[in-house]
Formats: structure tokens, sequence, C-alpha cells
């Protein structure tokens, strides 16, 4: 398997995808290819990786083709520095048509270097609890930890099978420690020997996510994405692209095939 | 269902035999043929046939050979040693039923018979010695004599070849001249057998085994003699001497049906009906036997029943909610809980067997009374071949489970179409019986759909080994089918299960034993089922491991009922327990759900006879709160038995009574005198809370309720006038209730301090409204205390007027003395409440009124983990209310606080009320109810309801919320229905919702079963109708005290008045 890394010809930031693709490739055990829709000449200074160059063509469509191939497992993405509004056009078209997770490289996020500490934010539902089971099937490991983040807003999702914190605390003495096992039996069920973490707060989603990802000095948020900017929505990832202190890794949500009848 | 013979038998046999009796083969059997035989007889006897088995070995021979081991003593039963012994064969093996035994006479006889006979044939040139044989027999062994035949096809020399050395020409001839001799001399009651090398002579043959059968199976179970079917092997004479199963045609037994499947050369005996074919004849005998019955045995599957209204229903598999399905579907009774759990298990079930009041020492911090799990016996796992079969095992095709609320049984249906393309249905039908609540049983059944094959199930136990509460688990195989598993407490109780896997009866699948499982299977053509019976008993004991053997008895009877009178006590005793308690709801499905469901998982919690348990927070469904006991049961369950079982509410006051020491050590133990009862109990009446918690975020929390919670001594003593009021039952009171009520009333007279201002004191405090820790005089605690002392003054002079002799004994024996009483009332009376009679408002601790307002948009929506969504330091600085607090204490003290003074307070605290807590929304819908604001009544009835059903706390996984269901019925019925003891009367007061077309509630009050059917009549109106049965009842219509003697009543409440209905 291999983590496909759309190279956009600008040396920095190229660079810079580069390494944390090859990081992320280290820890997930796939290879790395690039892909580059230009001219050779403006990747020449890149490090030594074995990329596909494109000389003319549509490159969100180039990078569709290519990651259609059964061997690609992820694509690495660079983002717009933050001053530009949105996130540009290639990315947000393989955004919603990818059906491959999305690492997305800001420049300024914190390198993931060896990749130790994983944030998986989750709200509690079973359908945005995929970026949870890709991330213990892609990279639980030893020495490798994963920390679970919910957000505790006083809502709970209508969904079945969804878990949030508890709106009522009969005895907390009994109370944290249920819930705490059965979040994790319910959304993280790797045993792989990486350690899991939950860690719940209270507080704006966004906010709260950018603060643990900064002071758990974690190297990777991985999201469960539903692949529609369409209107408002994705709210959280929208503003993750701006906001995230490292690297992002949006896992197509799939809807689990149960229940049945 | 008639059912034609399944084998090419002759017309004869084409019918159903109640009684089969065959000669045992003996080494004449190989292992398959013994197998096969085994197979039969026990599916034979599953069916409810009579086996009998005829023979001259003994019992550990053939039962080394046969091993078949019936569920139930009673079918079959070994005829052995020629007459002399008789045994029936149960789950365990054999048991001696009789054996003849010789008397001295008799034995004399027969050494002198042997010596007689050993002197003719020595007379004849033969080498004859006597010597003693086996029990009541004596031989004549003969000397072979001579080599014989030497070379190949060599055979030793045989009696027959003896004998003819003597100048007989056969052995018949031997035999009777021994006869004649016998004769001769004065024995002719003696029976001479040739056997092996010897002539055995005895006063017992095969005849006496054949009267046995006819006289136990036949005549002793009234049946006729053409229901016994007997099949032998050779009747006719052989080389002169009559067959040996020529025996077994007595006279007397004409009409039975004889077969024989030997080789009879010249002819069979009349009465006879000569098959051939040797013993595999035998066999399709026996399989034609099972054939005609199985089909019908089949039919019999238990279904849940079809009304929707009864039936929780779970469609598909959501991995996600598994563990939630699990709880939801526990089937209990009381005295253990089975989790809803596969029975195959998966990855993401939590299977469990719960015991109630069952605790050991936990070897982890904190160190605090835990359950000592119980071995979990519902494992069975299926395989197709060698492949276990399984949800994750190919594609589910269909999936569903349904709890039968009516009958306490939870069934499954699955169909699975596993990796190889092979299609599978399984059902599953299991209860823990509330007939004989030591007892639980499974019925499962697998078919092939489209194929044929191996099918296998294998039983399994789950066991807890040691750590944590337990000391020690052991696994042994039982003495019959099945195992035998124990489970010992660190410092406390233990358990032990007996668990067996059976074919059930007209399943053609077989039994054998694999190490740890019970492994029971077959090949099966597409269409045929492999079903078994999975029978459990389980015996506890609080302080020791409890007797194994009673554990193996449980288990054989239950075994001797089987599965399906098993089934049917359960199902009567569930439906005498639903007579009493079923709230049928007309025009809201949902809420007629929740109620059912409620009350089924009420019923199945609390124990009605065993006073050392009472109901654990979350019952037997969860090992959350660790089964400790909380006021929950006193202030939300125990109004639902009071009322519907007053047995099951006094034995669950019982368990206080009992522990009375426990909670006047605790007292002592913070300096005070009394009986402060633990804020969470478990077997001792010690103090259980742990000390300390894990927060959310992972930090440690002090836990004060353990050490500040003490309004709970108060909530026993409510419970205990309730209950007395509601039952009348004055030996309670005298025996147990008023002991209660004086122990805590002291505790609070000891309690309270005197402050500057003059006035009496409770001092750092938690209330029910647990957001606000270390309070001073919180109104619910102080006002309740109050009542408790005043009650016990009432009381102990209800006992003066009825027992002088038994008032002064209890209060010799407590040392209450009038001084003391006296500043019991100085401190009831002193005793600050914070009530203001200008608002009606209690003031809900010192200093509430002072707290921060917090606007009432950021307590919703509710319910709201408030303390954690605002955070705890703003809970203590705010107005902020965890759960019903002052709410709860009108609620319960509605005797003595007025109407207004209650609905103030509901007014004033609703809104400040997040309810954060699963005790809060019951009760709130009952008051809200009461005081007709419906609407209210109705968001909080529902927001109770799913609690559970709609795990909206997210915990449901961890066991159900039993305060919360008792709250349910106490909104249904006090609140709703408004049905509310008076002291010794009942309102009656309806506020039905909206959609509540009709209600009806029976209840138990004083004696006296009353039925109340509340009927919207339109137009505002209610029209109530009453059944009153044993004793009459006082009913208030609107203040009016009505007597309504037995019989059927009918009133009608339009606006405030009320009109009886003629």
């Amino acid at each position: 398997m291999s983590l496909l890394v759309a190279l956009s010809g600008h040396g920095e930031s190229d660079a810079r995808l580069l390494a944390d693709a090859k990081a992320l490739a280290e820890a997930g055990g796939w290879d790395v290819a690039g892909l580059h829709v230009g001219d050779r000449s403006d990747i020449a200074g890149l490090p030594d990786v074995d990329t596909e160059v494109i000389e003319e063509g549509e490159v969100a469509a180039q990078v569709a083709r290519r990651a259609a191939a059964d061997d690609v497992e992820v694509v690495a993405l660079g983002l717009r520095t933050v001053p530009k509004p949105g996130i540009g056009s290639v990315a947000q078209a393989l955004l919603c048509e990818l059906g491959d997770p999305l690492l997305l490289v800001r420049p300024g996020m914190r390198p993931i270097g060896r990749l130790q500490r994983l944030l998986v934010p989750l709200e509690g539902s079973p359908s945005t609890s995929e970026a949870m089971r890709y991330a213990d099937d892609a990279f639980c490991a030893p020495g490798r930890e994963i920390v679970m983040l919910h957000v505790m807003t006083g809502t709970c999702p209508s969904e079945p099978g969804s878990l949030p914190a508890p709106r009522m605390v009969d005895q907390e003495q009994y109370e944290w420690p249920s819930w705490q096992e059965e979040f994790t039996l319910r959304f993280a069920q790797c045993a792989r020997g990486g350690r899991h973490r939950l860690v719940a707060r209270v507080g704006d989603p966004v906010a709260t996510m950018v603060r643990e990802a900064r002071d758990l000095d974690a190297q990777l948020v991985v999201l469960s994405w539903w692949g529609t900017l369409a209107g408002e929505r994705a709210p959280v990832v929208r503003a993750m692209f701006e906001e995230s202190p490292c690297p992002l890794l949006l896992v197509p949500a799939v809807r689990p095939e149960w229940p049945v009848g | 269902m008639t059912v034609r013979a399944q084998r090419n038998l002759p017309d004869e046999l084409d019918r159903e035999f109640a009684v089969v009796c065959f000669t045992w083969p003996g080494a004449t059997a190989d292992e398959p043929m013994l197998r096969a035989l085994r197979s039969a007889v026990e599916r034979l006897t599953a069916l409810g046939v009579d086996v009998a088995i005829v023979g001259r070995a003994g019992v550990r021979e053939v039962d080394e050979a046969l091993g078949a081991r019936p569920g139930a003593e009673g079918r079959l039963f070994l005829l052995l040693r020629r007459g002399a012994e008789l045994y029936v064969v149960g789950p365990r093996g054999p048991r001696l039923l009789e054996r003849r035994h010789l008397t001295a006479a008799e034995q004399t006889d027969l050494d002198a018979a042997a010596g007689l006979v050993a002197e003719r044939l020595r007379g004849r040139g033969l080498e004859a010695t006597p010597v003693p044989g086996p029990e009541t027999r004596v031989s004549v062994e003969l000397a072979s004599g001579g080599e014989g035949r030497v070379g190949a096809g060599a055979r030793p020399r045989g009696l027959r070849d003896v004998v003819a050395d003597a100048g007989f020409d056969s052995v018949r001839r031997a035999v009777d001249t021994v006869l004649d001799d016998l004769a001769e001399g004065g024995f002719p009651g003696i029976h001479v057998y040739a056997e092996g090398m010897a002539v055995e002579l005895g006063v017992t043959d095969r005849a006496d085994s054949m009267r046995a059968v006819a006289r136990l199976l036949v005549a002793g179970r009234d049946r006729d003699i053409a229901d016994l079917l007997v099949v032998g092997d050779v009747f006719a004479p052989v080389h002169g001497v009559d067959g040996p199963d020529r025996k077994l045609l007595l006279p007397e037994l004409e009409g039975a049906r004889f077969v024989s499947v030997g080789e009879e050369r010249g002819g069979p005996p009349p009465r006879v009906l000569h098959l051939g074919g040797g013993w595999a004849t035998l066999l399709d005998v026996l399989e034609d036997q099972v054939a005609r019955r199985e089909l019908v045995a089949r039919a019999r599957f238990p279904e849940p029943t079809g009304d929707p209204a009864w039936r929780y229903e779970v469609k598909g598999f959501d991995p996600f909610r598994e563990r939630e399905i699990e709880t939801l579907l526990t089937v209990a009774n009381g005295e253990t809980g089975t989790r809803g759990s596969l029975e195959e298990g998966s990855a993401v079930s939590t299977p469990a067997t719960l015991v109630a009041g069952v605790f050991g020492d936990d070897t982890a911090e904190p160190r605090i009374r835990k359950p000592v799990p119980a071995p979990d016996w519902l494992g069975l796992r299926l395989k197709i071949g060698s492949t276990p079969l399984t949800l994750a095992n190919g594609e589910i095709v269909s999936h569903h489970r349904v709890l039968d609320l009516r009958s306490g049984v939870v069934y499954r249906y699955w169909r699975q179409r596993e990796t190889g393309g092979r299609t599978i249905s399984v059902r599953t039908a299991r209860f823990a019986s509330l007939d004989d609540r030591a007892v639980m049983a499974l019925r499962a059944e697998a078919v092939p759909e489209d194929f044929s094959g191996r099918i296998v199930w294998e039983g399994a136990v789950g066991v807890t080994h040691a750590g944590g509460p337990v000391l020690e688990t052991t696994f042994e195989p039982g003495e019959g089918p099945g195992f035998v598993v124990s489970t010992q407490g660190h410092k406390g109780g233990g358990h032990v299960l007996a668990v067996s896997t059976r074919p059930a009866a007209g399943s053609p699948v077989e039994r054998t034993v694999d190490q740890a499982r019970d492994v029971i299977g077959g090949r099966l053509e597409a269409g045929e089922p492999a079903t078994v019976d999975r029978l459990a008993a389980i015996v506890s004991a609080r302080t020791r491991l409890p007797s194994r053997e009673k554990a193996v008895r449980t288990l054989e009877r239950a075994g001797q009922l089987g599965f399906e009178e098993l089934l049917a006590r359960h199902e009567a005793a569930w439906a005498a327990r639903w007579r009493d308690s079923d709230l049928v709801v007309e025009g809201d499905a949902a809420a007629q759900e929740a109620l059912r469901f409620s009350i089924h998982h009420l019923i199945s919690t609390a124990h009605p006879d065993k006073e050392t348990v009472s109901v654990g927070a979350r019952g037997l469904s969860g090992m959350s709160y660790f089964m400790h006991v909380f006021w929950d049961t006193e202030v939300f369950v125990l109004p639902f038995f009071i009322y519907t079982h007053p047995q099951t509410a006094r034995t669950l006051l019982t368990y206080r009574y009992r522990l009375l020491d426990g909670a006047r050590e605790k007292a002592r133990g913070l300096g005070h005198r009394g009986a402060l009862f633990p804020w969470e109990s478990a077997d001792r009446g010690a103090e259980t809370t742990p000390p300390y918690g894990i927060g959310p975020g992972a930090e440690v929390v002090p836990i004060l309720s353990g050490l500040m919670e003490h309004h709970i001594s108060a909530d026993v003593a409510w419970a205990v006038w309730e209950y007395w009021k509601a039952t009348a039952d004055d030996a309670f009171m005298d025996e147990m209730g008023v002991e209660l009520l004086l122990e805590t009333a002291r505790f609070w007279a000891s309690r309270a301090v005197l402050g500057d201002d003059g006035r009496h004191h409770i001092n750092e405090v938690v209330g029910p409204d647990e957001y606000h820790e270390d309070v001073d005089d919180n109104a619910y605690t102080n006002v309740l205390a109050r009542w408790n002392i005043r009650t016990a003054i009432v009381a102990l002079r209800w006992l003066e007027r009825r027992s002088l002799t038994r008032a002064t004994e209890l209060r010799a024996r407590l040392r209450v003395t009038p001084r003391e009483l006296e500043s019991w009332r100085q401190v009831a009376d002193g005793l600050a409440d914070g009530f203001d009679p200008a608002t009606g408002l209690y003031e809900q601790f010192k200093g509430f009124y002072a707290l921060d307002d917090v606007p009432l948009e950021r307590l919703r929506p509710r319910p709201m983990a408030a303390d954690l969504m605002l955070t705890r330091e703003v809970t203590l600085r705010s107005k902020v209310i965890k759960q019903a607090d002052v709410v709860m204490l009108c609620w319960l003290l509605s005797d003595d606080i007025p109407d207004e003074v209650a609905r103030a307070n509901y007014k004033y605290y609703e809104p400040l009320t997040t309810h954060g807590s699963s005790l809060s929304p019951g009760i709130h819908a009952a008051v809200a109810a009461e005081f007709g604001d419906l609407a209210a009544a109705e968001a909080a009835f529902r927001m109770a309801c799913d609690i559970d059903l709609g795990d909206t706390m997210g915990n449901a996984a961890r066991g159900l919320h039993m305060a919360t269901m008792g709250g349910i019925w106490q909104a249904a019925v006090m609140g709703i229905a408004g049905i509310r003891r008076r002291d010794e009367a009942l309102v009656v007061d309806p506020n039905l919702l909206p959609s509540w077309r009709r209600l009806s509630v029976p209840l138990w009050f004083r004696g006296a079963r009353a039925h109340f059917d509340l009927e919207q009549a339109g137009g505002g109106r209610v029209r109530v109708g009453i059944a009153v049965e044993h004793a009459p009842v006082t009913v208030l219509f609107g203040g009016v005290e009505r007597r309504l003697a037995p019989g059927a009543h009918r009133w009608v409440r339009d606006g405030a008045a009320w009109e009886e209905e003629t």
C-alpha cells in the first residue's frame, strides 16, 4: 500500500508535505509515491521519491484518478497558508471526491515527526467514529498513544448507538468510570498494544480540539469526514483546516452495515 | 399429530409404545452399536418413554458400556442379574432401587441344592465344584476336562462339550436333569441356568425382571398392558434349550407386544413377532419409536406472545448498542440475573450472571465490598462441522430478539449465511425461573436450511478467576453430564453453579462429553432441528461456599421437570404477579411499553422471601454500583411492592432491620447514637461508599455521600411507616417497624445540635440535591428527621396500646427512657426547617436563597449534568438543583404538608431542577400530574422512560435504573392515576394525560385488593370503576370518605365534583 502525495510544485510546502507524508507512511507501514501535474522541474529540489509527473491536466482529476488505484491507502495534500481564505479549489475538489483518507498539511503546523500521539475527537456517535476505527487499524501500536477527545456539549446525537457524556450522573464514583469504559469499548477496540486514553472536556468543540491537540503535543488529528462542504456543513472540519496545530487526517465516514433487519 | 413409522417395520409396530423393554445385548454389541443405543435410549426417555433393559450382567458392566444419562431420573430402568437387581438411571447414573436378598433359609437351600447338584454331576463322571455365586446365586463349576480340538479353528471346550462327556446330548438335557434332581431333592423353586462353564442356581430369573416392569411401569403408571413393547434376542429353543428370552413371556403380560430380533430356527413361540436382523433391528425399533414422537416434540418450541403491547423487541444487531441491549434483555428472578448476551458471545458482548447479596472484599483500592461474580451459565456455541457460527461469520440474514414481558422469557431468532454460503436458522428461549429462583433454563434450536451436515452445540461456562472480590474459582465435571463450577469470594460468600446441556426431546442429536464442554450434535438433513435444553442451578451463600450437593440436587430436580414444565411453572408465577401489578394504558403505546418494561424488571429484581438481600441500584442487570443498596430502594422502588406485592416490600424492609447493628455502628463511629444506615449498603450493614472517585478529567474526586448523606435513615423510617399504613401489617410493626423508627429517631435527636439561635440544626449534610454538598439545615433532611422523631413516638404509643409487654421489653432493650423521649420532642419541635409561612416555601438549605441566580436558559435542555456543563464551582454557588429535593420532601410527606405548600415549592424549584439524576424526572412527573400540569408531567414522564429504553444517560450498558423504574410507576399510579395513600385511606383524583384514554391500576391496600379502571369520559369528566375484593377499602372522593365493600363500584368526577354511578 502507498501514500500518494499530491505535489504542488511549490518547493517549500512540498518539502514539508513530503516530510509529514513520509512520517505518516512509516507509522502506517506504507510506501510513499508522488504525483505532480506540471513540469518535472517544479519538483526538482525535492528529496528522492518515486513521482509520477503529468505535464498537463486538471490537478484534482489526476490525483483522483491515481488515488483510485487499489494500492493507494492515503492521499496527502498541502493546504494554503492561513491568510488566504478557504482551502483552495484542488483541496476542496479532492475532499469531496476522494474515497480515501486525506492527510492535510498546512505550513505552520507542527510536523508529525515520529508519530507517537494522535488525537481523535469523538462526539460519541457510531457514524462519526470511523476516524477512531481507522486510527486503530492503521496506527495502533506499542509506544503510540491514541487520545480520544470527547467534547461535552450537553446534547445527544439521535443516531442509535451514540454515547455522549451522560446528561445524568447519579453517583459520580460509578458513573464516570462506567461511561469511560463503555465509551472505550464502543469506539476503540484495538488490542494491538497501543495506549488508548479518553479525555472528556466541556467547551466549544473546535477550541477544545485545538487546545487539547496543542497541550497534548498531538502530532496528528484524525477526524471523520462525511465528504461534503456544501452550504454550512462540516463547520468543525472547516475550522480545523485553519486552526489545527498539527496535520489533519480526514477519514471518510461510512455508516456501519448494521443494524440489519 | 399422528406420525407414520419412519422405518420399514411391520404393521404390528405401527404405533407408539409407552414402555419399551429390551434385553441387554452384552458383549455382542460393538462400540458404534452401543453409541447408537445410548442415543436412542436418551432420546426416548427425553420424549417421555419408559425404557427398561433386562439382563444378567451387573450394573457396572451395563452402565459402562451404555453410559446413558437421561435428563431426569425415572424413565430408564436396568433390571439386572437375572431379576435380582433393579436400578433407575438419572443424570448422575444408576441408583439402586431394589435388590433381592436371600433369606437365611434360601441361602441354606441354595447351598444344599448346589451340593446335591454337584454330587449328582460327579456321579455322572463330571468334575463339579460348588462355589458361591454372585448375590443371589450359587454356581456349580464344571472342569472343562480334555484339551478339545487343536489347530486352526480350534475353540475351547464349552459346556456343551463337557456335558456331552457325561452322556447328555445337549445342555438343555443336562439342565433338565439337574432340575429333576433338585425336585427330587426337595428344591422345586430353584432356578437353574447354564452360565459359562457352570450350572448356576438361583432364586430369581428374567421373569422376575418382567414382573417388575409390569408392576412399576405398566400397572404402577396406570398404563395398559398393550403399551408394553418387549424386544428380545431369541425366544425359541436352541439345541433343545429354551431361548434365553423365553422367560420374558409371562402369562400375565398377555397383550404386550413381544418382538424377536435373533435367530428363531424353529420359528418363534406364540405371541412373539419375529423380525430377525439382530441388534440392528432393535435399533430400528427404538429409532422408530423416537421418530414417531420427534415431529410432535419439535413443534413445541415456545413462542412469545404475539401481542405487541407485551413485547420488547430488538431488531438487527448493532455492535455499538449490544451491551445496552444485554442489559435491557436481562432475565432475572430476584435471586439471579442473566444479562441478555448472545449465547455464543461476540467481541462486543459482556455476558454475566449476577446473584443478589453475595459480596467479598475487593483486594484493590478502594477496598470496598463488591459482588462476587457468579459463574455464567449461558454460554452455548454452535458449530457447523468444526466452524463456529457467529454473527461475524458471513452474513446476518436476520436477527431479532424479543423480551416477552408477560412471561419473562427472552426469545432470539437468527438466520445466518455463513462464509461458506450455507444458511442456518437458530432460535433460542431463555428464562430465570420465577417459580424456582435457583433455576435458569435455555432451549436452543439450530436448523440447517439448505444443507446437510454435522451440527454441534457446545455448552460453556464463563468464570471469573481470582482477583478483586474473588478468591478462587474451581471447575469440575458433574457426576452426570454437565459441570459444577464454584466461585468463592474473598472474605465473603460464594456460588456453586451446576449446569448441563442435553438433547431436547425430539431432536436427533446426541451427547458426548468433551472435557470442559457439553457437546451435543449429530448429522442433520436440511430442515432437521438440532435442539438442546440447557438447565442451570445456582446456589449461593453469603459467608461461605455453599453446598455443592445442593446445586447438583437442584439441577437434578429441574431436570426431572424438564424445560417445558419449568417454563409452564415460570409462566404461571409471572401470571400471578402480573395480575396484581399490570398497568394498562390505552392511547399511548410508548407509555404502555415503558410501564410494562419497568414493572417487569421491578418484579424480576426483588426477592419476595430472602431477607438478606435488597434491590441494588442497577438491580441484577449490571455490575455498576456493585449491587449496593441506596435510598433508591426505600423511596423509589418500595412503593411499587407495597401496593402490588406487600410480601416483597416486607422482605426489603426486613433487610434493613437485619442490618440495624451495622447502622448503629456507623452512627456510633461518627459520634452519634441510634441508627445511621449506610449510604451504600451491601451484606453487613457497614458503609460501603467508596471514599473517592475518578472524575471525567481523570481527577480524583472526594465522595462525601458516605459521610454526609444522612437522610437515608429518615428514608428508611418513611418506608417503614408507608408500608405499615398501606398494609396494616401490625406484626411487622411490632417485630421490626417500631424498633427501626425508634433507632432512626434516636439518631436524629443525637445528630441535631442546639444553636445559638435556640433552634436545633443538622449541619454538614448532603441532601438529595448533591450539587450542594456539606450544607446546613437541608430542608429535606431536617423535615424528614422531625417527622421521623415524632412518628417514632407515635409508633411507640401504638405498640404500648397493642402490647404493653412488648413495648416495655423493647424500651428496656433499647434503653429508651421517658426523659430521652422528651429530649427527642424538644429536638423535633426546635428543628430549623427553612419554612417561610409567608411564601409557603422551604429554603432548600441554609443560604440557598443567597446563591447566584442562573439564567434558566443555561439550564436547558434538560436533562443536564449541570455540575459538568456549568462546572462544579458554578453549581456550588448557584441555585441549580440536581434532582427533586424540597419537591421530593413534599411528595413523601403529603400526609403532613398541605397541598398549597407543596404546589408553591414545586413552582419555585421545578425551573431550577436540571434532572441531572435518574431519580428526578419520575417524581417530578408525579408531582406535576398531581398539580394538573399535564404538559410538564408528560415531558418528565417521557424523560424518565427514556433513561433505560432510550439510554439517555449513556450508561444502560452497565445496568438498569431501578429507582427510575419505581419512579415511573409512582408517576403513573400516584401522579397520573392520582391514587395515593392518605393516612389509612386511598385518595382518588385522576390526572390522566390527554392521550391516555384509559388507565387500569390494580392495588393491594390494607388487606383489600382494589382494581381501579379510570377512563376519560369526555367533557373533562373521568369515570372510575373500582372492583374491590377480600376486604372493604376506604376511598376519598373529593375529600369525602367512602368505605367501599367488596364488589364493583362506579364513580364519575365532573370538574371537582364526584358522583357515584348507579
